[in-house]
């Protein structure tokens, strides 16, 4: 799964906001340009999928919060997000001449929209649009495109099936009679509700979006044996995550090497029981006599980049999102964090926030979003890299870093 | 005893003399010191080649031919951008570094981290490098990591022409 697009309409700082994601994207912006509202857009969408609408709104601070308050209030908030690759295939599927199918779904469009009021909201729009190919079971007929059309309102839920010319396929080939009858509690969405839709791990899309804000402090204390086996968002189970990875001879061969990259330094990584009701976890440096420093004495720098390799190798999540991944790395090293960003987006789709100019002097220009606030005080997202002005600059062998410092990459 | 100041492109560069390379140029040096110019203003590596000569260190500069047709024409090209360079210290690495890499695995160290042996890797490119990753790789750092373990010096002159050259002109 791969997320390519992103919009939103009266939704924080933004007014009408559209942005196309790459595998990897480096967002950089001055401050309150509206760094964090843009990274709220992707945990409203978790939040919705993992703990219902309504929670959601409470966890961004209130209806009264989700929209820009200089926006006039009959204006709904929008949001939608596009997913594209393999996201599933219906084999066997049959036409109404008898004729078999297999539908491959290659990208997904949701989106929804609310009508913000006094001490509450109100759902206007629930959509997803699935696309797919359709092609003939036995090899007769060519291949065309196809989508399925879902449409969440007040009266129900209904489906609408496109099909390339010539194939007419019943809907009830794909959403069983009994499924589509299904009716969604009052206030909830699509996404909270998987049995709408026909498509395995579509609310697990949006469950498993990951957002880290790594406390170096948080980490170094022992923890509870019981806790979850994936990174919390500040990194504070890291303890339970490296138990976890070095329990496993490959994970543990790969993490040692990675961890050589960034802290030469470390000769090893343990986990150590306390009382038998909590871990934490020991370093053991080069120069140390062979004796293991438990992490509560560990520096904010080592944990930062044990967390971020956890983060970006260890995590199985196809999204994630790192604000300020450089935070306590030393600059000689910028460059080996910013490489494997590019090394880890092999495999998972990157988001980073950052301020750090080392960050941007390392990255590929094409890889880099620029936030910013437009002549009306509200955040836009754009590429520096589109940009004629920042090209010529580039050209007159002015760094990119340069630029992004005299705050001119916005030109 | 003066220093040797290695300029190399990145940190994939970086990685490899550090883990093959820096202890064999040691020899007859105080130590080695690597600076990554890549991304660097060329003014400000005309700095660093000043500072080397003025202290009276010794230095690389280790590039990757890219497009250039012939060595002469990538030193050239090296040559209008720091104009403080002396083309004479100038290492080419053909095709890139990723060929380097390959280049000191023999067949058995090929195999054991599930690569194709290779004859000769000077036409090795990033992108050719990248496709051959394993699958059970999921970081070609860890494999680039994995490959210096198992590196042969003596292995990776015999299958690529660019580092017979370095090997022939810096360590021998």
């Amino acid at each position: 799964m791969r997320i390519k697009q992103v919009s939103c309409r009266n939704f924080k700082s933004f007014s009408d906001l559209t942005v196309d994601l790459d595998e990897y994207n480096i967002l950089i912006g001055t401050n309150a340009a509206g760094k964090t509202n843009f990274i709220r857009i992707f945990r409203f969408f978790r939040d919705i999928a993992r703990h219902g609408l309504g929670n959601a709104i409470s966890l961004q601070g209130g209806a009264e919060y989700i929209r820009n308050i200089r926006i006039s209030s009959d204006v709904p908030t929008e949001i939608g997000i596009i997913f594209e690759n393999e996201l599933g295939v219906f084999s066997g599927v049959r036409d109404t001449r008898g004729g078999s199918h297999t539908l491959s779904f290659h990208q997904i469009e949701y989106r929804f929209s609310l009508q913000i009021e006094e001490g509450g909201y109100r759902i206007l729009e629930d959509f997803l649009r699935i696309s797919c190919s359709c092609t003939p079971d036995l090899g007769e007929g060519e291949s065309g495109q196809g989508e399925l059309r879902i449409t969440h309102t007040e009266d129900g839920v209904f489906y609408e099936l496109s099909t390339p010319e010539g194939i007419a396929i019943e809907i009830t080939e794909i959403i069983p009679p009994y499924l589509q009858k299904n009716v969604p509690r009052s206030g909830t969405l699509l996404i909270e509700n998987p049995l709408l839709v026909p498509m395995p791990g579509f609310q697990r899309f949006f469950a498993e979006i990951a957002i880290y804000d790594f406390d170096p402090r948080t980490p170094r204390k022992a923890i509870p044996l019981s806790g979850r086996s994936d990174l919390e968002e500040d990194g504070s189970n890291l303890a339970i995550v490296l138990k976890g990875i070095l329990a496993d001879p490959e994970k543990k061969r790969r993490l040692s090497n990675l961890m050589t990259e960034l802290l030469p330094f470390v000769q090893d990584i343990d986990v150590r029981k306390f009382m038998d009701s909590s871990i934490y976890f020991t370093v053991t440096e080069r120069y140390g006599d062979e004796h293991p420093l438990p992490s509560s004495v560990i520096s904010d720098g080592t944990v930062n980049v044990i967390n971020l390799i956890c983060a970006l190798y260890f995590d199985e999540k196809p999204f994630i999102v790192i604000e300020e991944p450089e935070k306590n790395v030393h600059p000689y090293l910028i460059a080996r964090v910013v490489s494997m960003f590019g090394d880890a987006a092999r495999n998972k789709q990157i988001l980073i926030t950052t301020h750090n100019p080392g960050v941007v002097r390392h990255a590929d220009i094409e890889d880099i979003l620029l936030i910013s606030r437009d002549s009306a005080g509200y955040s836009i997202i754009t590429k520096p890299a589109r940009r004629e002005e920042v090209r010529t600059f580039l050209k007159n062998e002015v760094g990119i870093e340069e630029l992004y410092i005299q705050n001119l990459l916005g030109l | 005893m003066n220093r040797l100041f290695v300029f190399c492109e990145g940190p994939d560069d970086i990685r490899f003399f550090e883990g093959v390379l820096k202890s064999e140029l040691r020899e007859g040096y105080a130590s080695v010191e690597l600076i990554a110019y890549a991304g660097m203003k060329h003014i400000r590596v005309d700095g660093f080649i000043r500072g080397i000569g003025a202290m009276g260190d010794d230095y690389l500069m280790v590039a990757d031919i890219d497009s250039d047709r012939t060595v002469k024409a990538k030193k050239n090209r090296l040559k209008r951008w720091y104009r403080e360079l002396d083309t004479d210290k100038v290492i080419i690495v053909i095709k890139e570094i990723e060929g380097w890499y390959l280049a000191g695995l023999n067949d058995h160290a090929s195999r054991s981290l599930g690569l194709r042996p290779l004859p000769g890797t000077d036409r090795i490119t990033k992108e050719r490098f990248n496709r051959m990753i394993p699958d059970h790789y999921v970081s070609r750092i860890d494999l680039m990591i994995e490959i210096i373990k198992r590196y042969s010096i003596k292995v990776a002159r015999e299958k690529n022409r660019s580092f017979r050259f370095f090997y022939w002109k810096c360590l021998e």
